[in-house]
Parts: structure tokens; sequence; C-alpha cells
């Protein structure tokens, strides 16, 4: 394993927020004896770079939307979502994607999407899935720094 | 303020504006001076990377406009050939009689068809050979002639196509024959300026209000400097699709002389349903689309295509988590795909309004109709996948989205996949092909431009983009857009003596 010398620094997903990311993710995304989960700092990063990229408006709403999750733990399993057991959880995201009110359904979906994104954007993954990649992969990128997350050449830290 | 002074100025750089600006390069060579307004960068064909999450770049929202209801993204370019960087060249003709369902006087098929041919000579659309067609085409084929639906070919405008699959993410090699290829370089040839990053903020009387941007990183400088211009012009004409135009008119505060302008929008709503092939077919790989059935495009209302997407729009498609979404993405090299159009109706409720900070907001609810013509398509594409060998399917309106023929227990797929199932804000339900917004009509009551494109009672404003469509082309919309830019094009040049003078 290189040793990585530049640092990529969260600045959305933290704290409890990461810790709910990671659960969700994880269950969006198990882990199989094909590939890991999706609740890794390698997909938070892909996510959190993208979250700035993204209208503020829809960036605040998915990041109030893990605090929905989290708190709405306490009804599935007694505790925060990320303390809950997996089954607790399984429960509480089905719950949410089927709800009647909208806003459970939106929720969930929006969350869904920015992990599959931040998963399935990983090279590592690309392999898991014997995805080849672009045909062209010399062609640089005028922000090195996601092609590095995607490549797992940058350490992440909160 | 800077204030510049033009004889045309075209806002957008997409199939409407990019057709025009390359009609208007003669009078551009005769000494006109001419402009193209691009709210996006000028990116040439090597900044297209072929990785997903980076060529978001290319896309208003990074292809995820969303409905005010949150169950529809859009996708539409915002680059200097706007959506024509990201479409795959599907070349449909406007049908016979769609333009008949559209009855605008003075817009006939006989009018479009030399049109047609015209432009599709000028942009090389082609028959694709059997030398094309990868499996997923092959199997998509097989599949629906072996349960008696029938396929066509689709055309393409592809030169020298090298297969490479990318073309949902710009085309690396410049060979899809959209704007940024053809129009625009013939355009800048003949005089007529390409301004990038150039957002036009306010319309009035012959003249615009823009903010000019820093080119982003990697990106094609433009000519002029940041800062707040106003270009005025003889004749605007409006390309920035059915958002951006309508959305400009609305700020304008045109609603008050044109009450249906923003309404009507139509957007075939689309959806990518999948089956699981027992071996490695690898769709990435070879040109994505190649065949289609319309066999249902009366009732219930769509049409089927071949597609096929990389791994994280695969992911969202399919619509499922948790095994299940790793069961199916293991086995990516194994996926079908087949994607769902829907012909949705022309509706007044269906609208671009703008938000308190007039911003475009895209308002739209599936109806009942487009939802069991969802439900019929995803049960028909269970047939066909079945059919071509897929021992399991993924229909996110199943009552179990990935099923196999045994899960059916003897029942018809139309039974297992109802209305009942299909929740919105649920379903991954997309669209590329926005329409209307700005429709072409007899009068202002009724419409907001004439058959020509020209906005009713102002000769100096026109509109050449897909927001002119009354209803749905019920096609994929691309060169029908082109064919009625023509058309504004045709008429600036007849009748230039008039507004130079």
């Amino acid at each position: 394993m290189p040793k990585l010398s530049k640092i990529y620094r969260l600045k959305y997903l933290k704290k409890n927020r990461l810790l709910t990311f990671f659960s969700v993710a994880d269950r969006v995304i198990p882990a199989d004896t094909n590939s890991p989960g999706g609740g890794s700092m390698e997909t938070a990063a892909v996510v959190d770079w993208y979250m700035k990229r993204v209208p503020e408006n829809i960036r605040k709403k998915i990041l109030l939307f893990l605090d929905v999750i989290q708190f709405t733990g306490l009804f599935f399993g007694g505790n925060f979502f990320s303390s809950n057991n997996i089954q607790a959880q399984e429960r509480q995201l089905k719950w949410m994607e089927n709800n009647k009110i909208r806003l459970f359904r939106m929720g969930f979906f929006g969350i869904k999407t920015f992990i599959e994104m931040g998963y399935y954007t990983r090279e590592d993954i690309w392999s898991a899935i014997s995805y080849d990649g672009p045909v062209l992969p010399g062609r640089t990128y005028s922000d090195s720094t996601i092609r590095e997350l995607c490549q797992n050449t940058l350490k992440i830290s909160e | 303020m800077t204030h510049l002074h033009y004889d045309v100025i075209i806002i957008g750089s997409g199939a409407g504006g990019g057709t025009v600006a390359s009609r208007l390069a003669a009078l551009a060579a005769d000494g006109l001076k001419i402009a193209v307004l691009e709210a996006g960068p000028h990116f040439s064909k090597e900044y297209f990377t072929q990785r997903e999450i980076e060529m978001f770049d290319l896309f208003e929202s990074g292809g995820a406009f969303p409905s005010s209801d949150g169950a529809i993204t859009a996708s539409f370019g915002k680059a200097m050939g706007g959506s024509t960087i990201m479409y795959s060249g599907v070349t449909f003709r406007l049908p016979d009689s769609v333009c008949e369902q559209w009855s605008v006087e003075g817009l006939s098929s006989s009018d479009l068809k030399s049109r047609f041919e015209k432009l599709e000579k000028e942009l090389h659309v082609i028959e694709p050979g059997k030398e094309m067609e990868n499996d997923n085409n092959r199997l998509f084929k097989e599949g629906c002639e072996k349960i008696g639906i029938s396929v066509k070919k689709i055309l393409l405008n592809i030169k020298n196509c090298e297969q490479m699959g990318f073309c949902n993410l710009g085309c690396a090699h410049g060979n899809k024959q959209g704007t940024l290829s053809v129009q625009l370089p013939a355009a800048s040839s003949a005089g007529v300026e390409l301004i990038p990053n150039c957002k036009v903020t306010d319309l009035f009387e012959k003249r615009v209000r823009a903010t000019i941007c820093k080119a982003p990183p990697g990106s094609l400088p433009g000519a002029l400097n940041e800062g707040i211009y106003e270009f005025h012009a003889k004749i605007i004409v409006l390309a920035g699709g059915t958002v951006g135009s309508s959305a400009l008119l609305l700020k304008s505060d045109f609603k008050k002389d044109f009450p249906v302008l923003g309404s009507y929008i139509t957007l075939h709503p689309a959806m990518t349903v999948y089956g699981i092939y027992p071996k490695k077919i690898k769709n990435y790989k070879g040109f994505p689309k190649i065949y289609y059935s319309s066999d249902y495009s009366n009732t219930p209302g769509y049409y089927l295509e071949t597609a096929f997407y990389y791994p994280f729009i695969t992911a969202k498609n399919l619509s499922l988590w948790g095994k299940d979404l790793k069961y199916a993405m293991n086995r990516y090299n194994n996926l079908m795909a087949i994607i769902i159009l829907v012909h949705d109706d022309a509706l007044a409720d269906n609208k671009i309004t703008l938000n308190r900070k007039n911003e475009p907001v895209l308002d739209y609810t599936l109806s009942d109709k487009s939802i069991s013509a969802f439900c019929d398509a995803q049960a028909k594409a269970s047939k066909i996948f079945f059919a071509a060998g897929c021992n399991e399917v993924v229909m996110p309106a199943a009552e179990k989205p990935l099923f196999s023929k045994g899960d059916l227990n003897g029942r018809e797929p139309e039974s297992f996949i109802t209305p009942k199932t299909f929740i919105p804000n649920k379903m991954p339900v997309a669209t590329a092909h926005l329409q209307g917004g700005c429709r072409m009509g007899r009068d202002r009551n009724d419409s907001v431009t004439d058959c020509w494109g020209k906005v009713h009672g102002k000769d100096w404003l026109y509109i050449a983009d897909g927001s002119l469509f009354p209803q749905s082309s019920h096609v994929n919309p691309y060169l029908t857009i082109m064919t009625l830019a023509d058309r504004v094009s045709e008429r600036l040049i007849a009748t230039k003596d008039q507004w130079m003078a």
C-alpha cells in the first residue's frame, strides 16, 4: 500500500452525520464476499466532494434528512439509527421508502442516490463489478481531487 | 456595465441555437454581427473524460434538475452545444400523425419533410450496420421478435463512430454530429461569435442583460471578460430550451401578455429497466442504441428503446437497495437494458414557474395515464427480457422488483406490475426530453409564438428550441427542434431587409 501524503478533509459529513451516513450506506449497499459495504470513508468522501457542487438548498435537505433518519431510529429500535441493529435499520428504511408522506420517500431516494454515486464511481468498486472504466483513462480532469478520491489515492479525515 | 451592439443574438447553443447560428452564418459572412450567448462553459472534446462524476459538469444541476415534487429528475445540457453534447444521436423525424395532432396552422408535415431530408444529410444521419449491434441490441431484437413485437432500427447522426459507448458523457472524439461538432464550428468560421459562460438574466425590448462568469478550469475561455453586459440587437432568438427560454420570459414579465407561457410542458417521462442475462454481455461496450419498438405508441402510449448506462446511473435506475442491489450490480456485465419513453399529454398544470429567487421550477405531476403506461411497458419489457433468455428482471413498479419467471406463479407480468405498486418518489423516473412552455399557435391566448417561432406581436423576438412544441413529439426531439430552428432562420433571412432597416 503506497503511503498517502495528501489529505481530503470532509466538509459536510462530520461527526454524527458521518456515523449516520455509514450506517445508512451499509444498509443501502451491504458488504458481501465480492466487495465492501457502502459505509466507508471512501464513499463518504466522494459524496462530500460532490455536496459542495449541489445547490445549497438541496445540500441542506440531504444533511437534514440524515438527522431525521438518525432521530427516527428511536421509534424502530429504541436507539439512534446508527446504534440500532441491522433488522431495525432495514425496517426503518423500508418504512421511509414506502411512506405515505412524500417527504420521507423523497429523502430516502435522495440519500440512496448520493450513496450509490459515492460508491459506484469508486474505481475499486469498478473492478468488483468488472466494469472496465473509461476507454481513454489517461484524460485528466480539471479537479484532481475527485479523481484521486475515486482512485483511493488520498488520505481522508474528518 | 458594458454595452455591446449586434444585429442578431442567439441565446443558447443546443439543437435550436446551434442550428440558427449555422443558418445565419451566411449573414455573418456578409458582415452582420451575430453572437451566440451560452450560459455554460465551452468544453472541447478533450474535456470528456468518460467518467460519470466528472462529467456532471456538462449538465444543469449535475443532470438531476428536480421537479417540484421530486418525483422526476430532468437532465439537460449546460455547455456550448447544449443537450446535443450528451444525447446519443438518436434521430427521429416528427411522425406525420403527431404533426397533425399538433395542429399548428402553417406547419405541415410536407414542409418539415424537406427540412428533415436536408438536415439528415448535413448531420450525417446513418442507419447503423450489423457491426454496431452489441449484445444488448441483438438480444432486444431477438426477444421482441420471439413474442411478436416489431422492432425498427434507430437512425443515428454519427460519423466514424468508434463505439466507445460513452455518448451520454460527451463524445471524446467528436464523432457524434451534434452542434458542438457541426453547426457551431461552421458558424464560428463564418464570423458568428460564440460567447460562453454568459448567463442572460433579463430580457428587454431589443436588448438583454447578462453576466459573464470566469471560464471554469479545463474549458475554453471566451473573448469577453467577466462582468455585466447589455447586448443590444435588432433580433433576439431564444434557444435556451423549455426551462431556459420559459424562465427568461417569465422573469421578464411576459406572462401578463401570454397566459400560456410556461405551461403545457411535456417531457417523455422515462424509466430504464433491466434483465439479468445468464452470460456476460458487457453492454456498455459498443453503441448503446440501435433498435426501438413503437408497437405501443398509440395505446397505452410509449416507445421502447435499447439503452445502457454506466455504474452509478445503472444503480440508481435499478431502484433496489440492500442485498438485491448488490446482487444486480454484481451482475453488471450481465445486464440487458430497455428505456421506456412515455408519451405524456400536454396539460396546462404542468409548467415552468419561478421561485422566490426568480429561479426556474418544474411543476410536473405524473398523470394516471402515464403511470399506467409505465406499468404496461414494464410488463412488456419483462416479457422481452425473458424471451431473450434472461433469468431475472428488475422492474421497479413490480410487487417484487427483482423477480424471476417462477415468482410470477403463472401470472402474467401485467397483473404483477400495476399502478398500485407504482409509488412516485420511489420510482426513478427521469427525463431528457423537455418540451413546451412557449408553444406555437394562432394567437397569444393559446400560444407564445406563431408557426415560425416569432413571438406574437414582437417582431424582434423569436424562439427556436423544444419549448415551441405544443404537445409531446412522441420521439427523441433533437431533429424536430433543428427543423423548427431551420424555419426560424429561413424567416429571419427572408425578412432581413425589414429588420435591418
